[in-house]
């Protein structure tokens, strides 16, 4: 008897682990959108569960009673069902999901009729193999400004999304956000959502898109209004001039080397728009799509030879002697 | 006694193959080329299975460097294909072939060349597909294989060639055999068999082929505009040239719906087949449970919008389409309670194939209901290309459907071999494999809930994945175990199990009338229908004496078919005898016009429009050759 508190108490423990356990992605939700989701998945979970349950038992009652027995002859004649049949047939067949499927439908149906997203806020999104552009027009009082994989959004604030792609099909996925949507070629899609806190949200490309599908990864940084403010006022600066000898070398070497052809630095070369733009590429956490945290080494062997690390990312190997990708790893660390 | 022993040789004389290699390769006996089918598609079930051990093995805990991006991607793309079109498809060809004309009393297939010509197909379009790893062209743009992506562009080298030209061809083979079962069943039934005596097994079946005629059009279409993109540089998938990648969702997904029921509803049918014999209870609700599996056919060609419901479509759209998502659920809801309710009225007996159908239900049920979870939009939007939605479909698939092929197998087995199983290894079998298919894919439904997307080669450390796929990577061990064991007790047992005589289970329908294995010709006499479990009528348990009425001459009115490489034809919904009918006999020309096949599929992967040509020649001779009257014949 005296075990009877500690099995209460490993019970309690084990059920908050799992349900700490549980609360992650789209069972964890920082927004009204992924909440809603989250109400109906649970409606669905509750539905589905009772159906199954009522199921199972029929199941075990029809397997354990006595039964009428062997007869290989009974029921011949259609005319005249039995009432087991009528009652199970038509009541379990028919009626049981009849009911269930309607109730479930007009939930759905409910749930996805919402007016139409009114954001204070646009963010374009350009999916390429395997990274995201990121443009933001219409933040009051800056300029335009572009940036990549992380997408930095105001809390309590809707954020209307244009979804384009640029080369294959992608889809736009932040389970803790929001629903995913797809970005087709040839089309725009957009996509509303809000995060109730601040906080850094996982996110992914979620459709098959190529070699490194798994590696186009992304983040959604909330921050509070003024702290999103202060950020977007950052982004929208041109780049940090280099402070050093070895950072003055390093844009010369950006200069020389093909980086121009396909990286933008605002304000030192605009021309490429083939990779993500590196204005203020050491304000963000991660590189190569959300999959490589920003460090010295990491950058370093990134730009030796991304293929490496990301095969397959459309980035060649750039094959610098020693002394330019120091340089270079300088310069592009000081991009704050 | 004499004229019996004639009898008996004059049917084997008429029906039996040369001996030899050629017999082998010119035999167009139903229940050779059923055979062969089950062979084939099981070497298939092993590759793909080899191949989501080894994506399970990658995918054990993060970062597992086991394969590289580039191979998981192949291996998921041919796995797909593989289970879809080599495993599943094929598999119910071998049951349908084998058995639905012994079902109905028939003694071979309506159109036996045909037929046997749809296995060579079958097997080389399996051999080109695989072919690219010979070649190191292995298709990676997932089975699917979303345009623009498997565009040269995106693709370049022949990887999706193989692929797109792969699945062509293969089409032919499922088309040809769909319009045979058709017409078999419509045609050959025995005497007496009306509408509404045909078992459910071939209700099943025919509802299959209905949608196999309707569904596979557009998956011939959709890959050769897919082919003539990637080697005319057409523009039908790209929006710059006033195309859209959407236009190939449609139309893979008008297909690749109604696959989905086609390969589940022989299963179920399975399932109405077996519960009857092992609670010894008519299947309750037969009407009800033919209708359902017509609608379900009829229902599954509209709701192929339900796999784009995040591709940004209007929501009066997807509104629709979930709605018909909803609906097809009643027909399946239907079977299942008219499984319960024949249980409830009988006493079950546990042998095997029971074990299988009962395990089918269970697995059935989940997935089901995980299938009404997706079929709404808000939810869809989160597990939609989740593995949510792998856990899904492979609980119908890998689990309903091998669950109820498996069933099937059980079942049929002593009539294939003339011998039984294993009781005690079967059972094994069972167990390992039931805990192994939840142990695989209950946790992935947590995996993608928690936002694991599908079709990844590899994840990060810290997501929260890890768990999970740690249970599911284990469970894909004890699931392919337990298949093992299975292979294992079917093989042992085939050659040393105990003699099964031709109806141990008790069982009502006309396979069970004839000796296990059946001769060549099937049946001595053709029976005569009178109920729709024909050996059951009358009879409380299978002891009691009782016995199938058969054919005699005046009761076909008409020649007997008996004695030479004959059928009967009956016409009409009440299988009145019309008239008798000489069978072709055994012929090289399937095997070559199938040969002919893959020299052009060959010179189309080769973008060759001299050996295309040449193949197109040879296509036209080699079918003249087989339609070509003969004297005699
Ligand atoms: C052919 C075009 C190309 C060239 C040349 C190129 N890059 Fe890149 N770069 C890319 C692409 C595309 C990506 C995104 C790869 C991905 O994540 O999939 C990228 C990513 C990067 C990133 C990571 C950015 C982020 O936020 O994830 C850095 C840093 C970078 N490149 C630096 C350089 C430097 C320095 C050079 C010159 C030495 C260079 N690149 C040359 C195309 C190019
Ligand atoms: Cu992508
Ligand atoms: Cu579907």
């Amino acid at each position: 008897m005296r075990q009877r508190p500690v099995m209460a108490a490993v019970g309690t423990v084990a059920l908050a682990v799992v349900l700490a356990g549980c609360a992650r992605g789209g069972l964890a939700p920082r927004g009204p959108e992924a909440e809603r989701i989250l109400d109906v998945t649970e409606i669905l979970v509750i539905a589905g569960g009772a159906v199954a349950l009522l199921v199972v038992a029929t199941w075990v009652v029809a397997v354990r009673r006595p039964g009428r027995g062997d007869d290989l002859d009974a029921g011949r004649d259609e005319l005249d069902p039995d009432p087991v049949e009528r009652g199970l047939v038509l009541g379990g067949g028919i009626v049981l999901p009849g009911v269930v499927l309607t109730g479930l439908f007009v939930l759905g149906v409910w749930t996805m009729s919402r007016p139409p997203p009114t954001g204070d806020l646009v963010v374009e999104v350009v999916a390429h193999q395997f990274w995201w552009e990121v443009t933001y027009r219409q933040v009051p009082g800056v300029e335009p400004f572009a940036t990549a994989n992380e997408i930095h959004v105001p809390t309590d604030t809707d954020v209307d999304f244009r979804l384009r792609s640029e080369d294959v099909i992608h889809s736009f996925f932040v389970p803790q956000l929001a629903g995913k949507v797809d970005m087709v070629p040839g089309r725009v899609t957009s996509l509303t959502l809000s995060a109730d806190q601040p906080g850094v949200y996982e996110g992914a490309c979620a459709e098959f898109c190529g070699m490194q599908h798994a590696r186009m990864r992304m983040r959604i940084v909330a921050q509070e209004p003024d702290d999103f403010a202060a950020w977007a006022d950052g982004q929208t600066r041109p780049a940090q001039a280099p402070e050093g000898p070895e950072e003055v070398r390093g844009r010369e070497v950006f200069l020389a080397r093909s980086c121009v052809g396909c990286h933008t630095i605002r304000g030192v070369a605009e021309e490429g728009d083939v990779g993500p733009d590196l204005t203020h590429l050491a304000t963000r956490d991660e590189i190569a799509a959300g999959t490589l945290p920003l460090d010295e080494s990491n950058l370093r062997a990134w730009i030796d030879n991304a293929q490496s690390i990301k095969g397959g990312a459309r980035m060649p190997p750039q094959d610098l002697p020693d002394e330019e990708l120091d340089a270079l790893v300088a310069y592009l660390l000081g991009l704050g | 006694m004499t004229t019996t022993a004639t009898t008996t040789e004059r049917l084997a004389a008429a029906w039996g193959d040369q001996p030899g290699i050629l017999g082998f390769l010119s035999s167009v006996d139903h229940k050779r080329v059923g055979r062969r089918y089950l062979v084939t598609a099981a070497v298939f079930l092993f590759l793909g299975g080899v191949q989501a051990l080894l994506m399970r093995t990658q995918l054990i805990g993060p970062e597992a460097g086991v394969l590289s991006p580039e191979q998981y991607n192949e291996l998921f793309t041919m796995h797909g294909t593989t289970m879809m079109l080599l495993f599943m498809v094929p598999a119910e060809s071998a049951f349908a072939n084998y058995f639905l004309p012994l079902m109905i009393g028939a003694r071979d297939m309506a159109f036996p060349r045909l037929n046997m010509f749809s296995y060579w197909v079958f097997l080389f379009a399996g051999l080109f597909m695989y072919a690219g790893f010979v070649t190191g062209d292995v298709p990676d743009g997932g089975w699917f294989a979303y345009s623009p992506l498997v565009l040269d562009e995106f693709s370049p080298g022949r990887d999706m060639d193989f692929y797109a030209i792969g699945v062509i061809f293969l089409g032919l083979s499922t088309t040809a055999g769909a319009i045979n079962f058709l017409v078999t069943t419509f045609k050959l039934r025995a005497p007496g068999m009306t509408v509404s005596r045909i078992p459910v097994f071939v209700w099943g079946i025919v509802a299959i082929a209905f949608m196999i005629l309707f569904a596979f059009p557009s998956f011939t279409v959709a890959p050769l505009m897919l082919e003539l993109s990637r080697a005319l540089d057409m523009r039908f998938f790209d929006p710059s040239a006033g195309g859209d990648p959407l236009l190939w969702q449609h139309l893979f997904w008008f297909w690749g719906h109604p696959i989905v029921y086609i390969q589940l509803l022989p299963s179920t049918a399975i399932v109405s087949t077996i519960i009857p014999v092992f609670t010894r209870r008519r299947l309750v609700g037969y009407a009800w449970v033919v209708a359902a599996m017509l609608a379900t056919a009829f229902i599954s060609f509209g709701l192929w919008v339900h796999h784009m419901f995040v591709a940004g479509l209007p929501q009066l759209t997807t509104s629709f389409f979930s709605a018909v998502s909803l609906v097809v659920v009643v027909p399946s809801g239907i079977q299942f309670f008219a499984w319960l309710a024949t249980i409830w009225l009988g006493r079950p007996r546990w042998d095997s194939p029971m074990l299988w159908a009962m395990g089918e239900m269970l697995l059935f049920l989940i997935g089901g209901i995980t299938g009404v979870m997706v079929a709404l939009v808000p939810f869809d939007s989160l597990a939609h290309d989740t593995h949510f939605v792998v856990a899904h479909f492979h609980y119908l698939q890998a689990g309903a459907v091998v669950f109820g092929l498996l069933a099937g197998l059980y079942y049929w087995f002593p009539k294939l071999t003339g011998r039984r199983t294993h009781r005690g290894v079967a059972r094994l079998g069972f167990w390992t494999t039931f805990v192994g298919v939840n142990l695989t894919f209950m946790p992935l439904h947590w995996a993608g809930l928690w936002g694991m997307t599908r079709r990844i080669a590899t994840y990060e450390p810290g997501l929260g994945f890890e768990v999970p796929n740690l249970l599911a990577t284990i469970g894909s061990y004890v699931f392919g175990l337990g298949l093992l064991v299975v292979l294992g007790d079917l093989l042992w047992s085939w050659r040393n199990g105990p003699e099964a005589g031709p109806n141990p289970w008790g069982a009502g329908t006309l396979e069970w009338a004839t000796s296990s294995p059946p001769p060549d010709h099937d049946f001595a006499r053709l029976p005569i229908v009178r109920d729709r479990y024909p050996l059951w009528a009358g009879r409380t348990t299978p002891d009691d004496s009782g016995a199938l009425a058969l054919a005699t001459d005046d009761d076909l009115a008409l020649a007997p078919p008996d004695l030479h490489h004959e059928v009967a034809l009956t016409a009409g919904p009440e299988g009145d005898p019309q008239q008798v009918r000489t069978m072709p006999g055994p012929s090289f020309a399937p095997l070559l016009v199938a040969l002919v096949l893959t020299l052009l599929s060959i010179a189309m992967l080769l973008r060759s429009a001299n050996l295309v040509l040449t193949a197109c020649g040879l296509l036209v001779v080699s079918v003249g050759a087989w339609f070509w009257p003969r004297e005699g014949s």
